[in-house]
């Protein structure tokens, strides 16, 4: 009885107004509908606002309300499936991106990817990162067969448009940015704590991209110059992005 | 920890420590009984859990659950438990507590605390589903009344003597949320008192009290637990008389919506504060 009672509960507090004449609700003075409404309203309230503090460049770029219909329309087919709402929103980037309301702003799927490499970079577990010391610890004859396994704090974000510029933009620090300005190579983790989102040049990017695909430390570099790969292990590899155990 | 040894230690009133107020309270340090904190706001690492490692080492914590839905017939989830019990053995709070409500349905998160009826079923829904988080964490919990915005017609049970059955055969504790009575008694017409009066006194090892909202709905009027605004007078009114009922209790200021500056949060607590005092001295008086 109770097993039926919640999963008619669950569906009118999710839009199904049919399910509430089933609940058995004393309508007092108000009716039972009018009492579902309060529950159905936080909920959606509630979910589309954790959305939007989960991807809040984006909502500075298509405003409060244009994002809140979107949030809704997301909740509807793909609700959260865990407590913690700092972690509900991976499927919304690709959402936004097919969604044809946004079709105009080409952009804004990556834009939702970037806030969403930063909110996963912000909650990723402590795990203890590949150090300049567990380094010294591989034999150096066997260096080249390193595999590294990327730290969960890390997202490679390659974008054909400009999101560092578009994100100051929206944020109002820009005038202006324009689509021919160019993609962007990001790479975002923590470091040492701290959420870091910085810019790499195409090289890096395809280096660090074939690593954290699990590729060989000497399959990785292939296309590297000699005097680089010490500059990228050093700044990008040693730096809590990739996992001490593998 | 026995409830009558969490009853001895007599302290100061808390407050629900939310993110706009890490900062200002790290820094700060003022004084206050303890923290209590969303079990849920803390899940993963970085910052989040940082955050709760620097303040235990100046406040005692509460870790408050949301998202456990003991009152689902669904089994309790396995991971979100495994992990609530890291954080639980991590941190090492004073209190754990979590609420008679559901939340959660075909592996859906719904983010709200939903309302049960009272009835046996329900009953033994809880009480299996507290013995499994009890068994876990080998301590024993608090258990939340609701505020509710509906009640059942199949409800056969009335709603103290649900909370006291609750705690009588599951070995919890209670967290009594003196706000959500008023709430209930505003909306439903179920007496505050009677509720509590209804409790075994040495069960509640917790108060809740915070704000709420009153909405206009043109015909009808419903008060909405928003945890968004200064204590109103009359539950302060059912706060003295559950202090006189339940004093070993804590007190606990909450505040989720529309959260003010820390001072405000700091007031109400040193409000709480006051009226306890008043409330034990007239006590021991009498």
């Amino acid at each position: 009885m109770l097993a039926e009672l919640q999963r008619d509960f669950a569906r009118a507090v999710r839009g199904d107004a049919l399910a509430v004449p089933r609940l058995g609700i004393d309508p007092g003075a108000l009716n039972a509908e009018r009492r579902v409404a309060v529950y159905r309203n936080h909920h959606r309230i509630s979910l589309a606002g954790a959305l939007a503090a989960n991807f809040p460049t984006v909502v500075k770029v298509i405003g409060e309300d244009a994002f809140q219909a979107l949030a809704l329309s997301f909740l509807a087919i793909d609700p959260p499936r865990e407590p913690s709402l700092a972690a509900y929103g991976a499927g919304f980037p690709a959402f936004v991106e097919s969604d044809p309301r946004s079709q105009n702003l080409v952009y804004l799927g990556d834009v939702a990817r970037l806030d969403w490499a930063l909110n996963v970079a912000a909650r990723a577990d402590d795990l203890p990162g590949f150090s300049a010391a567990c380094l010294a610890k591989v034999d150096p004859e066997q260096l080249g067969l390193l595999r590294l396994k990327p730290h969960p704090s890390l997202t490679l974000l390659s974008s054909l448009y400009p999101l560092l510029r578009i994100r100051d933009v929206a944020a109002g620090l820009e005038e202006g940015a324009s689509l021919n300005d160019g993609g962007v190579d990001l790479m975002i983790w923590r470091k040492a704590g701290a959420v870091t989102c910085m810019t790499l040049d195409r090289p890096a990017a395809l280096f660090l991209r074939a690593l954290a695909n699990g590729q060989t430390l000497a399959e990785a570099a292939e296309g590297l110059s000699a005097e680089r790969l010490p500059e990228l292990l050093a700044q990008f590899v040693l730096s809590d992005a990739f996992l001490q155990s593998f | 920890m026995p409830l009558d040894s969490i009853g001895l230690m007599q302290t100061r009133a808390g407050i629900g420590w939310r993110s706009p107020h890490h900062a200002d309270v790290l820094e700060r340090r003022p004084s206050l009984g303890f923290l209590e904190v969303h079990a849920e706001n803390h899940m993963g690492g970085g910052r989040r859990t940082a955050v709760l490692e620097c303040a235990r080492r100046d406040y005692p914590i509460s870790i408050h659950g949301v998202g456990l839905s003991l009152g689902s017939v669904e089994p309790v989830d396995g991971v979100h438990l495994d992990w609530f019990a890291e954080l639980v053995a991590a941190i090492d709070p004073v209190l754990v507590s979590e609420h008679v409500a559901w939340c959660r349905q075909d592996g859906v998160y719904l983010n709200d605390l939903l309302p049960l009826p009272y009835t046996d079923e329900a009953l033994d829904v809880l009480i299996r589903n507290i013995d499994r988080v009890q068994g876990r964490l080998k301590r024993a919990i608090l258990m939340e009344n609701p505020s509710t915005y509906l009640e059942f017609t199949h409800s056969t049970i009335p709603e103290g003597a649900f909370l006291a059955e609750m705690a009588r055969r599951s070995g919890c504790g209670l967290l009594l949320d003196v706000n959500n009575l008023y709430v209930n008694e505003r909306n439903h017409g179920v007496p505050a008192r009677v509720v509590m009066a209804a409790l075994d006194p040495a069960s509640v090892a917790e108060i809740h009290v915070a704000g709420h909202h009153i909405a206009d709905l043109g015909d009808a009027t419903l008060l909405i637990d928003d945890h968004g605004a200064t204590v109103a007078d009359a539950v302060w009114d059912l706060y003295r008389e559950a202090i006189l009922r339940f004093p070993q209790a804590r007190t606990l200021v909450e505040w989720d919506s529309r959260i003010p500056a820390l001072d405000v949060l700091l007031n109400e607590a040193a409000k709480a504060d006051a009226n306890r005092a008043a409330m034990l001295e007239l006590r021991h008086a009498g």
